[in-house]
């Protein structure tokens, strides 16, 4: 049964109107779909961090332990910091912008998506200045084993990244447009897909920039 | 806090506590990770600390925290199997 909301006037006067407008226990926050997608790519992303950490400590084999140590050790986690704080801050903003839609207020959570989104350029921004980093170092894909993890992995989640912008794109232009139960639901569906981006960040820079 | 509410004090709460999370991670690996020697109980709190990071996204900015038992039991195993997978790879070193 779909969970409705009231809506509320777009002026709103009041910082927190009653929880008549918060939805009830018990409920999936979007559109069903949107967490068929979030639970198959964490259990993507979930295989993907363990494959690494057991090749990064040497399950079965140690051949590799010297070119994973050179290799966290070339990384620059500093820029790694950085787009981990502008992920962050963009799904605080993410969050806002839902509380403020299903309070009426479009405005502010068109205001919210969009630094949402603006964060989430700006790590695009600042990992292409990483990658443009390495590659001026000589150091590729195919260049050894822990660099072919480092490019697959943080392409693979840059792929989310770019996904999750259109989404948001999407979030702000059109459904910040109205108030209808559906584009609420777009709306959280695409900040919980924003906020699994940014976990999974969370767990690549731990395990690629900041383990030891 | 009212139920399935997403107050603007939980929004802020979870940032803060996200960013002080990460600040101590930062601290951790920059100082305590700077020696020679076996640093499996660093990686381990490192991962311990991402995973709880992480957890308080996933509770409260995807809402889990309100969602079905069947969502949120999803969503917890994730973090606990994979949590824990990650470590044992740490401490089982070949």
């Amino acid at each position: 049964m779909r969970t409705t909301y009231d809506t509320p006037t777009t002026h709103d006067v009041e910082p927190d109107r009653p929880a008549d407008t918060a939805p009830s226990r018990g409920h999936v926050p979007g559109e069903p779909a949107f967490w068929v997608l979030i639970v198959g790519d964490m259990m993507m992303f979930g295989w993907m961090f363990v494959v690494f950490a057991g090749h990064k400590f040497g399950i079965g084999t140690t051949d590799q332990l010297g070119t994973f140590q050179a290799g966290h050790e070339a990384l620059n986690p500093y820029l790694g910091a950085v787009n981990t704080a502008l992920l962050l801050t963009s799904s605080w903003f993410a969050a806002l912008g839902v509380r403020a839609a299903r309070r009426g207020r479009l405005d502010r959570g068109r205001r919210c998506f969009s630094l949402a989104a603006g964060c989430g350029a700006a790590f695009v921004a600042v990992k292409a200045v990483e990658w443009g980093e390495k590659i001026a170092d000589g150091r590729f894909l195919n260049t050894d084993l822990f660099f072919t993890f480092y490019y697959t992995y943080t392409g693979i989640h840059l792929l989310h990244v770019l996904i999750g912008l259109g989404v948001l794109w999407y979030v702000i232009y059109h459904c910040c447009a109205g108030s209808r139960d559906s584009d609420i639901a777009v709306m959280e569906g695409g900040a919980c897909f924003w906020h699994m981006v940014d976990v999974f960040w969370i767990v690549l820079f731990t395990l690629f920039y900041i383990e030891v | 806090m009212r139920d399935g509410a997403l107050t603007r004090r939980t929004i802020d709460v979870v940032f803060a506590s996200a960013l002080a999370i990460g600040l101590v991670m930062w601290i951790i690996s920059r100082v305590a990770g700077s020696g020679e020697g076996d640093h499996t109980a660093i990686n381990a709190v490192l991962m311990a600390l991402a995973f709880t990071k992480a957890g308080l996204i996933i509770t409260y900015y995807m809402e889990v925290r309100w969602a079905p038992p069947y969502l949120k039991a999803i969503c917890a195993g994730w973090l606990v199997v994979t949590c824990t997978a990650i470590i044992v790879a740490s401490v089982v070193r070949a």
